[in-house]
């Protein structure tokens, strides 16, 4: 399944070596642990500037997307083999 | 200059690469990079496993599924490529102080004084490698060439395996020269045919060939490979981004149209991001060309000299725009292009007859108001409904820019 979306998460990060790692997301109801942070991109919206962190748990894939405007996470991709 | 030493170096299928390093689950598959995920879009990239599928640049989407069922479409991201683009070329930027990049995913490295010799330069390339994969992405793999010429590393990298590495010296240069003319960077297949009716069928044989000879048959550009293949350094590396010879932007039409306020609103839109991008670098331009190719392949062409010279987007939109209303169309059009050339500096010199210097600040404060607020805040009202047409796009041609 591959599914573009554009929904309010919440994240747990740390702040490790001088970089944000997120770990823990909550989305629709459910808490989902990052196994791994496989990229990290930023993408600039006038002043606004968008940190994209493509992550995966054991069975999906996620873009998640930190927005330097208003400090809000949101869920932007999900893809898994189901 | 004796003892010189330039590393190229040239990420491996480098768009599938990055997706298949945000997305794991892409590892091992079939992934065709497209420009739009349209049944009538073409490849414009394509990871390993698609490759080896058949799948390459400029097959269409509906043969790529015919040639692998199982491959996966993803849309290109320029905003992914050129921020790992970025993080590379800043690895590479901590091994000399002249970084040549070349394209997204290919730059050379000028070596000379900060290796002794090719051995401590491969350890450079071999330390590159692996800090690209452990500081980037572990999915990302690169090719690099070594020599004692740009052209040579070039050729280098070229020939080298995937993820591999060759070096070559004045000792083992001839060894790597018995190939295609076509495997030489600046020999494309026009060329290669002109060479074979000289007799030359290898780059062994050009390398061999009386250098007066070739030039009397082909002139300086015969020279110019025949010193190439020579080990003879033409060309030195130009540290960091240069100014660009021309600005421009095309668009395949997501409908082929005569249709001229589609067509005009497509101009517009490829005359903004041509005119922001000129501002961006402080340039003016001279000429301004429009570029219409119909569906049958046949083209319309057209250019305008400017008066003083282009700054703003309406002194060379205004033209073009007025053009293409009156312009006889022979068919639907599939693809149209600008390109603004001639560039130079800006320059806010008073003229004697006329003064542009208000119009320019204005374009200048709208460009302020875009930069802070995001694209196309405040803009022509031509642009209006034109968020899908020619959205950022990115290609392997020569790059000059790229985010840092």
């Amino acid at each position: 399944m591959h599914a573009q979306l554009n929904e309010p998460i919440e994240v747990l990060v740390k702040f490790y070596k001088s970089q944000v790692v997120p770990s823990f997301f909550k989305w629709r109801k459910k808490t989902y642990r990052v196994e791994k942070v496989n990229l990290v991109h930023h993408e600039k919206e006038g002043e606004n500037q968008i940190y994209y962190f493509s992550v995966s748990d054991n069975a999906n894939f996620f873009r998640l997307a930190f927005s330097t405007r208003d400090l809000s996470w949101k869920m932007k991709e999900l893809y898994n083999e189901g | 200059m004796k003892g010189k030493i330039v590393l190229h170096l040239d990420m491996n299928s480098y768009f599938a690469s990055v997706e298949q390093q945000a997305n794991p689950f892409l590892r091992g598959k079939p992934v065709a990079i497209c420009a739009y995920l349209s049944p009538r879009g073409a490849i414009i990239a394509s990871s390993t496993e698609a490759k080896a599928k058949g799948i390459k640049v400029g097959v269409g989407v509906q043969e790529a599924k015919r040639l692998a069922p199982d491959v996966v479409f993803v849309e290109n991201e320029p905003a992914k490529y050129r921020c790992v683009t970025a993080r590379i070329f800043k690895i590479m930027s901590e091994y000399s102080d002249c970084l040549e990049p070349y394209s997204i995913d290919e730059a050379f490295l000028e070596l000379t004084g900060w290796a002794k010799n090719i051995k401590e330069a491969e350890k450079i390339g071999l330390e590159l490698k692996e800090r690209i994969k452990n500081e980037v992405g572990e999915w990302l793999k690169c090719s690099i060439g070594i020599s004692y010429t740009k052209f040579l590393a070039k050729f280098a990298g070229d020939i080298a395996p995937k993820n591999g590495m060759v070096s070559i010296t004045s000792e083992n240069l001839e060894s790597y020269l018995n190939r295609e003319l076509t495997d030489a960077w600046g020999i494309g297949r026009a060329m290669s045919v002109r060479l074979r009716l000289l007799g030359i069928q290898t780059l062994l044989e050009l390398k061999q060939v009386d250098p007066i000879f070739i030039k009397r048959q082909l002139g300086s550009y015969g020279y110019y490979l025949w010193a190439n293949v020579n080990g003879q350094e033409i060309t030195k590396l130009e540290n960091g981004i240069k100014i660009p010879k021309s600005i421009g932007h095309s668009y395949c039409l997501a409908k082929r149209t005569t249709e001229k306020d589609y067509l005009r609103t497509v101009l517009a839109k490829l005359c903004e991001k041509s005119g922001r991008r000129l501002r961006n670098l402080e340039l003016e331009a001279k000429n301004a060309t429009l570029y219409l190719q119909y569906m049958s392949g046949a083209h319309l062409t057209k250019t305008i000299a400017a008066g003083e010279s282009f700054f703003t987007t309406h002194e060379f939109l205004a033209p073009l725009y007025d053009f293409l209303t009156d312009a006889q169309l022979l068919g639907p059009v599939r693809m149209m292009a600008m390109t603004l050339t001639k560039l130079s500096p800006v320059s806010d010199q008073l003229g004697l007859f006329s003064n542009r210097n208000k119009i320019k600040n204005l374009s200048r404060a709208m460009d302020l108001v875009n930069n802070r607020y995001g694209e196309y805040t405040v803009t022509s009202g031509l642009l209006f409904n034109s968020e899908k047409i020619a959205r950022d796009r990115v290609g392997f041609r020569k790059t000059v820019s790229f985010e840092q």
